[in-house]
């Protein structure tokens, strides 16, 4: 049975676990972060990339930049839709493009190379269901420029990949993983992606 | 490095907006603490356990600062796929030492899915609930819509902020008792800690039994939320 004890105690209970909450902020944000990526403004983005892409944003809508700190290597990226595609292109730390990606649909691959992809799929993965493909044009080139054009020309270049985040079960439960093919649809990379977590929002 | 300014924007206007409530007489404002704990049992089942308080700050037309209830709270969540769950859930309300009210009982029946197209995740719950007092028995339906993103990026990392807001309509039915229909209002401030905490204020507007006799209410929500 509960008693006014339990009142009192519930009350202080309160104000101490307001404290502790208060000291555990403040712990967690001195820590030092290694792995992270937030949104920066235009001006924080180096300026060989600003310069690169100027041409490229004019028509654009929605641009956003982002940095992305992975221990001691950060990168660039700017996100933006443009002709009602959404684009996404990489710098490096120095400013020099890594690759641009747009997302696309099934359709939009060629045949041969999409069954050769469903048929790895469905070798790997079981209940396999895709939620996201993106072209992407590696910086393979000299200048900048040439993959610029080639990607927002929609180019069917032989160093295209395509990159598919796809849910799956597997014998450890649900996940999510980015598997990357090449323009032929071999097969590159798999990696695990981490999905966030919903507890916070699914009880509250 | 910035915050989104649009994504102040509502909960700037949802506060603004709960200072004028107070000069109303059917007005009530509680403070209410929780603590989740939530960790996994197998690979596609979890356990939620919570424990939370309701306490007065504000009754008719007064502040004050009394416990209203304790309640303990479980769910059993199975996953069904990776943004669709199903839970059932029991609560044990201790409302008679504190304040006089029944203390109650509550089984829950909870369908949820997720859909995260790019930075925002939207969230559908639908619940039905047996709200047991030693007098009466109501049955309540809900459906609630979410979304939830972060406020730095689009990933959210150690020590960034993050946003929940939630809108909800009930309805709540039981014999000899007119159907009573509520809807929720919910904005939610949060930070990650770190992997396993997460640490949430924030602000609910209740508007209860708004097709008879309105009750407006405004909670001021802290959650600590462990989840292993």
């Amino acid at each position: 049975m509960i008693t006014k004890q339990v009142v009192l105690d519930i009350m202080k209970y309160n104000i101490l676990l307001a404290c502790i909450l208060s000291l555990t902020i403040q712990h967690c944000f001195a820590q030092k972060k290694e792995e992270r990526e937030y949104r920066i403004t235009k001006e924080e983005l180096p300026k060989n990339a600003i310069s690169v892409l100027h041409d490229y944003l004019e028509t654009a809508k929605r641009i956003r930049y982002y940095k992305e700190i992975d221990g001691n290597k950060s990168s660039f990226e700017v996100k933006f839709k443009k002709n009602k595609i959404f684009y996404s292109i990489e710098f490096n730390e120095q400013g020099l493009l890594e690759d641009v990606e747009f997302i696309i649909d099934e359709k939009d691959i060629p045949l041969p190379t999409l069954k050769k992809v469903q048929n790895h799929l469905s070798q790997n993965f079981d209940k396999t269901r895709i939620k996201k493909i993106q072209r992407q044009y590696p910086n393979t080139e000299s200048s900048p420029k040439i993959v610029l054009n080639r990607a927002f020309e929609n180019s069917m270049i032989p160093s295209i990949n395509y990159e598919i985040i796809i849910a799956s079960r597997d014998k450890d439960g649900f996940h999510e993983y980015e598997v990357t093919y090449d323009s032929m649809g071999n097969h590159l990379l798999t990696r695990k992606s981490i999905v966030p977590k919903y507890d916070h929002v699914l009880f509250q | 490095m910035f915050y989104s300014n649009k994504a102040f924007i509502p909960l700037l206007f949802f506060l603004l907006s709960l200072g004028t409530l107070f000069s109303q007489e059917n007005v009530t404002a509680y403070w209410q603490p929780s603590i989740a704990l939530n960790y996994p049992v197998s690979k596609n089942y979890t356990h939620n356990f919570s424990i939370q308080n309701r306490n007065y700050v504000y009754e008719e037309t007064r502040a004050q600062l009394s416990v209203r209830q304790l309640d303990a709270v479980h769910f059993s969540n199975l996953k069904l796929q990776n943004n669709t769950s199903l839970a059932l859930g029991i609560l044990y309300r201790f409302r008679e030492t504190f304040d006089g009210g029944a203390n109650e009982l509550r089984f829950t029946q909870q369908y949820n899915f997720t859909s995260k197209p790019f930075i925002i995740r939207y969230g559908h719950r639908i619940r039905s609930e047996q709200r047991i007092t030693s007098s009466n028995v109501i049955q309540r339906f809900r459906y609630r819509f979410s979304i939830d993103s972060p406020l730095q990026g689009e990933k959210l990392d150690i020590g960034e902020p993050y946003l929940v807001t939630n809108l909800e309509q009930l309805l709540s039915v039981g014999q000899n008792e007119r159907p009573q229909y509520d809807i929720r209002l919910t904005l939610h401030l949060g930070w990650k800690l770190n992997d396993l905490t997460k640490i949430q204020f924030g602000a609910e507007y209740r508007s209860e039994d708004y097709s008879n006799e309105v009750q407006h209410v405004l909670f001021f929500l802290s959650t600590l939320n462990i989840s292993l």
